[in-house]
């Protein structure tokens, strides 16, 4: 009955003494370390209460509606103080059971929403709900019904991928059989997926990727779904929650922007400084080597989808850097890292200094580090940082940092592509910056020029991204969702400007917007 | 029976967050605060886990009384 997820282990675990703090958490303070553990769903359900009941929240609100084609009611409150965990203050509007359509068609369901949840199940679209005989096209059609119902609405809407029930009809043939309803299954969630990727409001919930994640024989529990129209097992609930919370946090750009890296047994196995160079742990042919290697492959593969890569080790520097320059099985170079530190202070105090470096604030970061003392040093010094909890082994650091939701994202783009290289390049100018003489010489020395263009449409989500994710510098503090961003671009009464500056260490990418309107003309 | 009721006791005090819950063989869901349909869902699995064991379909949601649910229980526990 229970997944190997149930515990959440990137989450502090849960005991007895946890989860009667987390049932008596009241403060904002409380809860946050409350949910660093991974509560049940009994806990959650308490705890959503109390989130209601927070007056000083200073998490970010966000009130979205819920209507579901089976039993919603449980995966609601989950759902709250999962977002909670995700830095988001939610409120959530539930439809009646089993009422999508008429909840699409309801304009007093809908005023003030800022997204929607359809939450749909594959025993309910027609077309899919059957073994043999199945049709994908009628499901879609069934959802662009929904969707033509929303043309008006200005929020956001989050689709989820479904899943069949563990009761293959033919065995392995299920797959190879057209209108099996396996296939057709997959053929519809390709289609939803397609649907999502056209579109700048539409976000996909991969609801059969958790439930393949969490093992589909688990996930589905025929006698609930029979006793009370449950859509899966309620012990996948704080786990299915947490992911759907992470998609709604990253929608407002809550998600972190870095990942620092511990170097000795993160990196690699053993200590450098005790070990020397030809002494640590890495590489093919050796087991914990090949684990430490993949925990390297997936900060790169991070860094190349526009996380930026910086590393906090306790370590001298000089030795830090030689495994990166000299070791033969390093897959992460010195210049993957946007933010190197290396030194004897404490980790606190220097992931401050790489948010500083990077200009990014201590919330952006994330914290992967063998060392449960560091962990908890940071944790309790810094809670703003979202430390990742591991065990001690490295096999599992890479599925901890992917189901974290740490990096979660709802948009992948150009800027994201080239991210790494063009804060490796802040850093580069704050070096020069340093050592200039004056601000106007280093200005001057940078050689900037800026281009000015009317919004592009392959602009729109950078644009998006921008407005949604700019605090200080978003000076009338209003978010405009890629839909919304996309009409400003084709209204003549508006002014819309986007700035691309480029400078001799390279380019800034789209830093900056304007949009005025006109509301008159001066002589 | 009574050693029984008491642990079905103290899961229900647990998931109904309710300290000073007390019950007998004959309370029904109906007597208890806040035991709607949901927190039945979340109740039946937690004795579940609690005592190693699987409600049928038709347990979920037909039993009687805590004495009859601790019946079944004893029952599922002797096979």
């Amino acid at each position: 009955m229970a997944s190997s997820l149930a515990t959440m282990p990137w989450l502090l675990a849960r005991s007895p003494e946890v989860s009667a703090r987390a049932r008596a958490a009241r403060s904002h303070d409380e809860m946050c370390a409350a949910l660093q553990h991974g509560l049940s769903g009994a806990d959650l359900t308490i705890l959503a209460r109390r989130i209601g009941a927070l007056s000083d929240s200073p998490w970010q609100p966000m009130t979205v509606g819920l209507a579901g084609s089976c039993t919603t009611q449980l995966l609601a409150p989950a759902l709250v103080a999962s977002a909670y965990r995700h830095r988001l203050n939610l409120n959530l509007r539930e439809a009646a059971f089993g009422q999508i359509m008429q909840t699409v068609g309801d304009p007093g369901f809908l005023a003030g929403l800022d997204g929607l949840i359809l939450h749909l199940d594959a025993r309910h679209l027609p077309g899919l709900n059957a073994a043999l005989g199945a049709s994908h096209r009628e499901a879609v059609q069934t959802v662009e019904a929904m969707l033509a119902h929303l043309e008006e609405f200005s929020g956001f809407v989050i689709l989820n991928t479904v899943t069949a029930g563990p009761v293959p009809l033919f065995g392995n043939l299920d797959r190879a059989v057209e209108s099996s309803g396996a296939c057709e299954i997959a053929a519809f969630n390709a289609e939803l997926a397609r649907l999502c990727r056209g579109s700048s409001r539409l976000r996909l919930f991969d609801q059969a990727g958790v439930a393949s994640l969490w093992g589909l024989a688990d996930w589905h529990d025929a006698r609930l779904y029979h006793t009370a129209k449950l859509p899966f097992s309620p012990e996948a609930l704080p786990f299915a929650a947490d992911r759907l919370a992470a998609l709604l946090a990253s929608q407002v750009g809550l998600a972190r922007k870095c990942l620092v890296l511990d170097l000795d047994n993160t990196l690699w196995g053993g200590v450098i400084g005790d070990d020397g160079l030809d002494g640590i742990v890495l590489g093919q042919g050796h087991a914990a080597g090949e684990a430490h290697l993949a925990v390297q492959r997936l900060a790169k593969d991070l860094a190349a989808r526009g996380i930026i890569l910086a590393v906090c080790s306790k370590n001298d520097e000089r030795v830090a850097l030689s495994a990166f320059e000299s070791h033969p099985e390093m897959l992460l170079k010195r210049e993957d890292i946007a933010c190197f530190v290396a030194n004897w202070q404490n980790k606190a105090d220097n992931l401050r200094e790489i948010a500083r470096r990077l200009n990014i604030g201590v919330d952006a970061l994330a914290f992967l580090d063998d060392n449960p003392a560091e962990r908890g040093l940071v944790r309790d010094l810094l809670p703003e940082v979202q430390v990742i909890e591991v065990g001690d082994d490295p096999a599992l650091y890479p599925m901890h940092v992917a189901l974290s939701g740490a990096f979660e994202s709802v948009a992948f783009t150009e800027d994201d592509r080239s991210r790494t290289s063009s804060y490796a390049a802040d850093v580069s100018r704050a070096t020069e910056r340093a050592s200039a003489q004056s601000l106007s010489n280093y200005l001057r020395s940078l050689d900037m020029v800026l281009d000015m263009q009317p919004f592009g449409a392959v602009d729109v989500p950078r644009i998006a991204q921008l407005i949604n994710k700019s605090n200080q510098f978003n000076l009338t503090t209003r978010r405009y969702s890629e839909d919304v961003v996309a009409r400003i671009a084709q209204r003549p009464d508006l002014i819309h400007l986007s700035f691309r500056l480029n400078d001799r260490f390279g380019p800034s990418g789209l830093i900056a917007v304007i949009i005025g309107k006109v509301t008159g003309r001066s002589a | 029976m009574q050693d029984f009721v008491n642990q079905v006791q103290s899961i229900l005090r647990d998931v109904l967050n309710q300290d000073t819950l007390v019950i007998s063989a004959e309370t029904t869901a109906k007597d208890v605060k806040a035991w709607d349909s949901i927190a039945h869902i979340h109740i039946m699995l937690a004795i579940e886990e609690h005592f190693r064991i699987r409600f049928s379909t038709a347990e979920v949601t037909g039993l009687r009384n805590i004495g009859h649910l601790v019946t079944v229980i004893q029952r599922k526990l002797s096979t």
